[in-house]
């Protein structure tokens, strides 16, 4: 009978990659945003059968599968409908929101460093109230190109 | 599990040689009398049972407890195969137990001051308290009377169309690798943050 050994070792080398994946996924928490204004339609509404992607707001970039970069340093946390959260200490009281990001890469992220890619990024930039909501304001031309600049 | 092949004897039997030599049949035995059976030297390369006992009862003994099932060497290159995989797994894969402990090490940057304004300017905690009572939109001179002058001022950068952001940060009194900083635009606060490192 033949050793198992080498099958041991690879089957433990993917487990241990799997459920790093598991662990490292599940570490970072979701992130709520209240938006201020009051408004009707948000990204993962359904108008006519069809899921809003973009709403009033959200600027949109084709994109055509490019990269979509931290403008800073910061975190990126899963929001809702499948957008992300952009935090940084560096500018308070500011969070970007993303839209259109496939396989983003969540947690700690370095300015420059590649969240994910997507055809259309939808990007919004809101600032936070008073009574704890977060207003949309219409993002710096820098920004955009830090977060979508090659 | 009890192999019922015949050219593979149940252990009893594989063993029964050498268990029946160890064992003293005779009170008259003395210990030196299985001086072979004693550990091996490090340096001996043959196992204490090959001593004694017929090489084809050692040849039928399982591969799963033969010593000899892979040769030392190959036995060297699958652990350094899998050692390398491992590596190869934990530098280019994920990192969970890193990750779980810098996480936030990354997201909090290290500070960049542009200009320093007062070298000896802290926050204490009696000032964040009051701080912490200011709300957002409030005018900027608010905040001054609450607190000093920062340490120094960050670049200034334009997050909002049309609004350049003042930012200043504070070293903490009660830990000093942690930065205050507090953001102005247009004359008003606008927020803080926390950057928990410190160049």
């Amino acid at each position: 009978m033949r050793s198992h050994l080498p099958l041991k070792a690879i089957g433990t080398v993917l487990l241990l990659g799997l459920g790093s994946c598991s662990l490292t996924q599940a570490k970072v928490p979701p992130r709520n945003i209240p938006i201020h204004q009051e408004w009707a339609l948000q990204p993962g509404n359904q108008v006519g059968g069809f899921e809003v992607v973009g709403s009033l707001g959200d600027v949109s970039i084709d994109l055509d599968g490019s990269q979509v970069k931290a403008p800073f340093n910061g975190k990126v946390q899963p929001a809702e409908h499948g957008c992300l959260a952009f935090t940084s200490p560096e500018i308070p009281a500011y969070l970007f929101r993303l839209c259109g990001v496939t396989r983003p890469r969540l947690g700690g992220v370095e300015a420059g460093q590649t969240i994910g890619r997507g055809d259309v990024l939808q990007f919004a930039a809101m600032r936070r109230q008073p009574d704890g909501t977060w207003a949309m304001v219409e993002p710096a031309v820098d920004v955009l190109e830090r977060t979508v600049g090659k | 599990m009890t192999r019922q092949n015949p050219h593979y004897p149940v252990r009893e039997q594989q063993y029964s040689a050498y268990y029946r030599e160890r064992q003293p049949s005779h009170p008259q035995e003395s210990p030196h009398m299985y001086e072979e059976f004693a550990p091996p030297a490090r340096s001996s390369r043959v196992a204490p049972n090959q001593r004694r006992m017929p090489r084809q009862t050692v040849s039928a003994t399982p591969s799963r407890s033969h010593p000899k099932t892979r040769s030392p060497r190959s036995r060297n290159v699958v652990l350094a195969g899998g050692g390398m995989l491992a590596l190869a797994a934990f530098v280019v894969g994920p990192k969970p137990f890193l990750d779980s402990n810098t996480v936030d090490e990354k997201t909090n940057s290290n500070v960049v001051c542009q200009e320093i304004v007062q070298s000896s300017s802290v926050l204490s905690r009696a000032e964040l308290s009051k701080l912490l009572a200011v709300t957002e939109r409030a005018p900027k001179e608010e905040v001054r009377a609450v607190i000093d002058e920062p340490y120094c001022t960050l670049p200034s950068v334009q997050v909002r169309e049309g609004a350049v952001s003042e930012r200043e940060a504070y070293p903490l009194e009660f830990n000093p690798q942690t930065w205050f900083i507090v953001l102005y635009e247009e004359g008003e606060y606008a927020g803080f943050d926390f950057s928990f490192y410190r160049d």
